[in-house]
C-alpha cells in the first residue's frame, strides 16, 4: 500500500479523547509500512500488530511532575523537594540543563503522530528515582507515565551523560589547592601530611 | 554474576573520603574473587606516587623526616607506610588515646559510605540487573552527584565557582617518566614496613604532646 498521498493529519482528529482511536489506526498503519519492509528492521520498530497498548498519558504526566514540584507556585514546597530528591531543586535543575545540552536525547521531540514527546524532567526525573530510590524501571511509569524500557533508556543516558559532563571535575585527582585544604584539615585534627582515609565498600 | 570473597555476587568500591565526606578516589573492580587488598594492588591511587606523578614534600613529625603523604585505614590494610592504622590493643595512656583519635577520623570513609548509599538506594541494592559496563556509569554518577550534594550544600567551605574553573584549575603535578631504578625506590618506600612503624610511633607522640592534656582519664 502506498501512502505518500494519504494525509494522516487530515483524516483523523486528535482530540485528547480519542487517542485510543488514533493509536489503534497508527498501529494498523505502522503494522502495514513494516510489512512492506521486511528484513530492514531497526530497533525501533514502533507498534507491533498484536502487542499490548499502553496508552500513557504523557502530556498528564508532564504536568503533574510540573505542577508538583517545578511551577512557579509548587504543589510541594523546596524542603519537600530536597528531601526526595536527595538534592536541592537548584541542583537538579542545573544537573538537568547540563544533561539535556549534552545529549538530544532529553530534549522533549514530538512524536511521528505529532504529539509531544516525553520532557527533559520527566526522563530525568525517572532516572534519578531509579538511582534514588532503587525502584524498579516499571515503577517509573505509574507516576511519571515513562514506559519501562524508556525508563532504562533515559537511566542509561542519564548516567553516561552524568559522568562525561561532570566527571572531570566531581571526581578528579585532589589538585593543588586541593591537597592544600586536605592536608591543612588533617593538621588540624592531629594528623599531619594526612590525606583522608580509605576503605572499601561491597555492592552486593 | 560476580561472586566476590562472601560467597555472594559484590562488587568493590575502594574510596578515599575527607572529612567533609567528599570522596575523592573511587576505584572499583568487578572480577571474580578479590578482597580489599588484592583491589588495592590494582588501584592507581598509589601507581601515581610511585611513578612519581604526584610532589614529594619533605616534613617532620616529632623530629623524625618523612616524603610521603599518607591515608588512615583499618587492620586489614597492609603494613605500608601510606597507611597509618590503628593498634587493636593499646597499652597505656597515651596509646589508647591514639586509636581514639585515629577512629574517629578514620570514619569519615565509613560514613561516606553510609551517605552514599541512603542517597543513592540503587547502590545498596542488588546489582545484578545490570551489564559492567553500566555499573561503572551508575557507580560513577552516584558518587559525582555525591560530591555534588556536598558542593551544593556548602559542607565544605569551597572557596571556588565550579563554572569557572573547571578548565583552568585541573592541573595536577605531573612530573616526569621516571626511570626504573627510581620508580622501584618509591614502590618499596611505599611498602617500607620500618617507616611505617616509625611514622606510627611519632603520630602518637604528636598527638600526644598536641592534645594529651584534654584527654582526662
Amino acid at each position: 500500500m502506498n501512502h505518500s498521498n494519504f494525509n494522516f493529519y487530515d483524516a483523523f482528529d486528535f482530540d485528547d479523547n480519542t487517542p485510543m482511536f488514533a493509536f489503534q489506526v497508527a498501529t494498523v498503519v505502522v503494522a502495514e509500512e513494516e510489512s512492506n519492509n521486511q528484513g530492514q528492521r531497526t530497533r525501533y520498530r514502533g507498534f507491533i500488530l498484536g502487542h499490548n497498548i499502553v496508552n500513557s498519558n504523557i502530556k498528564e504526566g508532564e504536568l503533574r511532575l510540573f505542577n508538583d514540584y517545578f511551577a512557579k507556585n509548587p504543589k510541594f514546597t523546596e524542603t519537600q523537594f530536597r528531601r526526595r530528591f536527595r538534592i536541592s531543586l537548584r541542583l537538579f535543575l542545573r544537573i538537568a540543563n547540563a544533561v539535556k545540552a549534552h545529549n538530544p536525547y532529553f530534549k522533549q521531540r514530538t512524536y511521528a503522530l505529532g504529539v509531544l514527546g516525553l520532557s527533559c524532567l520527566q526522563k530525568v526525573t525517572a532516572a534519578h528515582r531509579i538511582v534514588a530510590y532503587g525502584i524498579p524501571a516499571d515503577l517509573t511509569d505509574e507516576y511519571l507515565q515513562i514506559e519501562e524500557s524508556t525508563g532504562i533508556e533515559s537511566l542509561r543516558a542519564f548516567v553516561k551523560a552524568i559522568v562525561e559532563v561532570f566527571g572531570d571535575w566531581y571526581l578528579r585527582t585532589p589538585n593543588e589547592a586541593d591537597t592544600c585544604q586536605l592536608l591543612s584539615i588533617g593538621e588540624q585534627r592531629g594528623f599531619p601530611r594526612m590525606l583522608g582515609s580509605i576503605d572499601c565498600m561491597h555492592w552486593k | 554474576m560476580y561472586t566476590g570473597h562472601c560467597c555472594e555476587p559484590t562488587i568493590i568500591l575502594e574510596a578515599v573520603a575527607s572529612q567533609d565526606l567528599w570522596i575523592w578516589h573511587a576505584f572499583f573492580e568487578m572480577p571474580e574473587s578479590l578482597n580489599d587488598i588484592n583491589v588495592l594492588d590494582r588501584s592507581p591511587i598509589f601507581a601515581a606516587l610511585a611513578e612519581g606523578r604526584t610532589a614529594h614534600v619533605n616534613y617532620t613529625i616529632n623530629e623524625h623526616e618523612y616524603t610521603m603523604r599518607y591515608y588512615l585505614a583499618d587492620e586489614i590494610y597492609p603494613n605500608w607506610s601510606t597507611f597509618v592504622k590503628t593498634i587493636s590493643r593499646p597499652l597505656g595512656t597515651k596509646r589508647k588515646y591514639f586509636p581514639s583519635k585515629q577512629e574517629s577520623a578514620r570514619k569519615d570513609v565509613e560514613q561516606a559510605f553510609g551517605v552514599l548509599q541512603s542517597r543513592f538506594v540503587i547502590v545498596r541494592g542488588p546489582v545484578r540487573y545490570w551489564d559492567e559496563e553500566m555499573l561503572a556509569y551508575i557507580m560513577k554518577a552516584c558518587i559525582i552527584m555525591h560530591n555534588m550534594i556536598i558542593e551544593d550544600e556548602g559542607a565544605m567551605n569551597l572557596r571556588f565557582d565550579h563554572e569557572h574553573e573547571v578548565n583552568s584549575f585541573i592541573s595536577v603535578s605531573h612530573g616526569e617518566i621516571p626511570e626504573l631504578h627510581d620508580f622501584l625506590q618509591t614502590h618499596n618506600r611505599i611498602r617500607d614496613r620500618a617507616t611505617r612503624s616509625q611514622l606510627q610511633e611519632d603520630l602518637i607522640e604528636h598527638l600526644w604532646e598536641q592534645y594529651g592534656n584534654e584527654y582526662n582519664l
